[in-house]
C-alpha cells in the first residue's frame, strides 16, 4: 500500500471503530462509503469476469447463442419494477431456486451419508484410551441429540427422559464451542485492524 | 457490588482488551506453540505431492477474515512454491481471489514463479455453486474462459495443464475459507465425485461447523483458525503473524475469561442474597 493508501485505510478503520464509544455520524459515514463501494467493486468485477466474457467470447465470438436465453431469463427479474408484469420474475426465481435444490439433493446425500457411517465407531480396541472414550462420548452425542429432537415420542419414559437431557447438554457444549471460536475470530479482527494501526500507519510496532 | 459485576460498561471492556492485545504486541510472551494432529495432517498431505502437481485453492473469504487466513495462506503457498507444486485459485466469494492476489503475488516473485506458468487466478466467479460444478466438466466454461485480470485463459501455458477440476489434474484441494458458498460445497461437488482430496483452511467462529468433516476423514486434517496457522508456521519453519500473535489472542481471550467469570459470580451472588 502507499502512504496515501495507508492513511485513507487507518482514518477509515478508526471511523468505524468510533462506534465503539457510541453511535455518530462519523461511524454512518464510514460505513455508508463502504457498503457503497463494496456494492459498486462487485459489480464491476462480476461484469469484468464473467458477464463481459462470457458475451464477447461465449456468444459472439464462439457462436453459443443458447447462452442467451438464460441471459434473457435473467433479466425478467427486472420486472420487479413494472407492477402489472411483476408476475414474471416468478420464472427466473423459480428456475434458480430450483436448480439450487436439484443440485444439492442430488449431492448432498454421499456427504450425509459418510457423516452417518463416522457415527459406526468401536468403542474398545482403539490405539489409545483416550481415543476409545472419545468414540464412546461421539456416540452418545449424536444419539441423544437426536432423542432431543423427538417430538412425536413421549419423554415419559427413563430412557428418553435422561437421554434427552444429555443431549440438550451435548447442544449446549457445542453451542459454547461455537461461542467462544466466534470470540476468538472478532479478537483476531481486532489484533489484525490494532497491527494496521500501530504497525504500517503509525510505524511504532516492528 | 453484585450488581456491577454484572453491568461492567462495555467501554471500559473494551479499552482495556485494546491494552493488552497491545501490550502483547510490543512484548511478546513468547508461549509455546504445541502443533495439533489437524494441522499436522494438512502439512504431511501437502509435503507427500509430488513436484510438478497442481494444487487448487479455494479463496472464499472477505477483508475481515484476512488476520486469521492470511497467515496460513502465506505459509501453505510458500510450501507449495518450495516444492515447485502448481497452485490454481478460484473463488465463489468476490473479493476473495483479490485479496489472494495481493498476498500471492509478492511471494511468487520471491520465489521466482511465473504468473500463468507456475500459478494462475481464476478470480471470481459469480453463480456461485453453479460456477464451481461447471468447472469440473470444463474450467474454461466454468470461469467464461477468463482469469482474474479478465484476460483469455488461453494465452496462460498453465491453462493447457488444467482442462477440468478431476482428479486427473488436480491433487489436491485447500479451501480457505470464511463462511458460506464454502467449504461444504467444495466437498459436494468436487471432491467427494471426483475422489480429490481436500483440506480446508478455516475462521475460528467456521470450525465447530468443518470439525465433523474432518473426524469422518472427509477432509484431511483443517488449519484451524490463528492457533492453526500458528502451528502450521511452526511446522513450516515460517515464522510469521500468526505465531507471534498467539500471544496476544491468548491473553485477549484470558481477559475476557475473566469477564465471563466476573458477571457469572455476580449474577449467583446476587441472586443467591435476594
Amino acid at each position: 500500500m502507499t502512504e496515501t493508501q495507508t492513511w485513507v485505510a487507518a482514518i477509515c478503520t478508526l471511523m468505524i471503530m468510533s462506534f465503539l464509544w457510541k453511535e455518530n455520524p462519523v461511524y454512518r459515514l464510514a460505513e455508508y462509503t463502504y457498503v457503497g463501494l463494496a456494492a459498486g467493486w462487485s459489480f464491476g468485477n462480476t461484469f469484468h469476469t464473467f458477464i463481459k466474457p462470457t458475451i464477447t467470447q461465449d456468444i459472439l465470438k464462439d457462436g453459443k447463442y443458447i447462452f442467451v436465453v438464460p441471459v434473457l431469463i435473467g433479466l425478467m427479474i427486472y420486472f420487479m419494477y413494472v407492477p402489472k408484469l411483476s408476475w414474471l420474475t416468478r420464472y427466473p426465481l423459480g428456475i434458480t431456486v430450483g436448480y439450487n435444490a436439484g443440485l444439492i439433493l442430488a449431492y448432498q446425500p454421499t456427504t450425509f451419508i459418510k457423516q452417518m457411517q463416522a457415527t459406526f465407531i468401536r468403542f474398545y480396541g482403539a490405539p489409545t484410551l483416550g481415543m476409545n472414550i472419545n468414540n464412546v462420548l461421539l456416540f452418545l452425542g449424536v444419539v441423544c441429540t437426536l432423542m432431543y429432537f423427538f417430538f412425536t415420542i413421549k419423554r415419559d419414559s427413563p430412557l428418553m427422559r435422561y437421554g434427552s437431557t444429555v443431549g440438550r447438554v451435548t447442544i449446549l457444549i457445542a453451542l459454547g464451542a461455537a461461542f467462544g471460536n466466534t470470540v476468538l475470530t472478532r479478537l483476531s479482527l481486532l489484533m489484525g485492524r490494532l497491527s494496521f494501526l500501530l504497525g504500517d500507519w503509525a510505524h511504532v510496532l516492528k | 457490588v453484585y450488581e456491577r459485576l454484572q453491568n461492567i460498561d462495555r467501554r471500559i471492556i473494551y479499552v482495556l482488551l485494546v491494552l493488552v492485545i497491545a501490550l502483547a504486541m510490543f512484548k511478546p510472551l513468547g508461549l509455546p506453540v504445541k502443533v495439533s494432529r489437524d494441522t499436522k495432517t494438512v502439512y504431511q498431505a501437502f509435503d507427500s505431492l509430488p513436484a510438478g502437481s497442481v494444487v487448487w485453492i479455494g479463496c472464499e473469504y472477505s477483508p475481515a477474515s484476512l488476520p486469521e487466513l492470511n497467515p496460513m495462506i502465506i505459509a501453505v503457498v510458500k510450501q507449495l512454491f518450495k516444492k515447485n507444486i502448481k497452485i490454481v485459485a478460484f473463488g465463489m466469494w468476490n473479493q476473495g481471489p483479490a485479496l489472494f492476489q495481493t498476498t500471492v503475488d509478492p511471494i511468487a516473485k520471491e520465489f521466482g514463479k511465473k504468473y500463468g506458468e507456475d500459478w494462475i487466478n481464476l478470480g471470481y466467479k459469480g453463480g456461485q455453486r453453479a460456477s464451481l460444478k461447471l468447472t469440473s466438466t470444463s474450467i474454461k466454461s466454468g470461469t467464461a474462459g477468463v482469469d482474474h485480470f479478465g484476460k483469455p485463459l488461453d494465452d496462460y501455458p498453465i491453462s493447457k495443464l488444467i482442462p477440468s477440476f478431476t482428479k486427473e489434474y488436480f491433487k489436491f484441494i485447500v479451501v480457505f475459507a470464511s463462511g458460506d458458498p464454502g467449504p461444504i460445497d467444495y466437498l459436494n461437488f468436487i471432491s467427494q465425485p471426483n475422489g480429490i482430496p481436500m483440506t480446508v483452511g478455516a475462521v475460528s467462529v467456521s470450525v465447530p461447523n468443518e470439525m465433523p468433516y474432518v473426524q469422518s476423514g472427509q477432509y484431511t486434517g483443517i488449519i484451524a483458525g490463528m492457533r492453526g496457522a500458528a502451528e502450521y508456521e511452526v511446522l513450516a519453519k515460517l515464522p510469521g503473524k500468526a505465531a507471534s500473535g498467539m500471544d496476544a489472542q491468548s491473553l485477549a481471550a484470558l481477559l475476557l475469561t475473566l469477564f465471563i467469570i466476573a458477571g457469572n459470580v455476580g449474577y449467583l451472588m446476587s441472586r443467591k442474597s435476594s
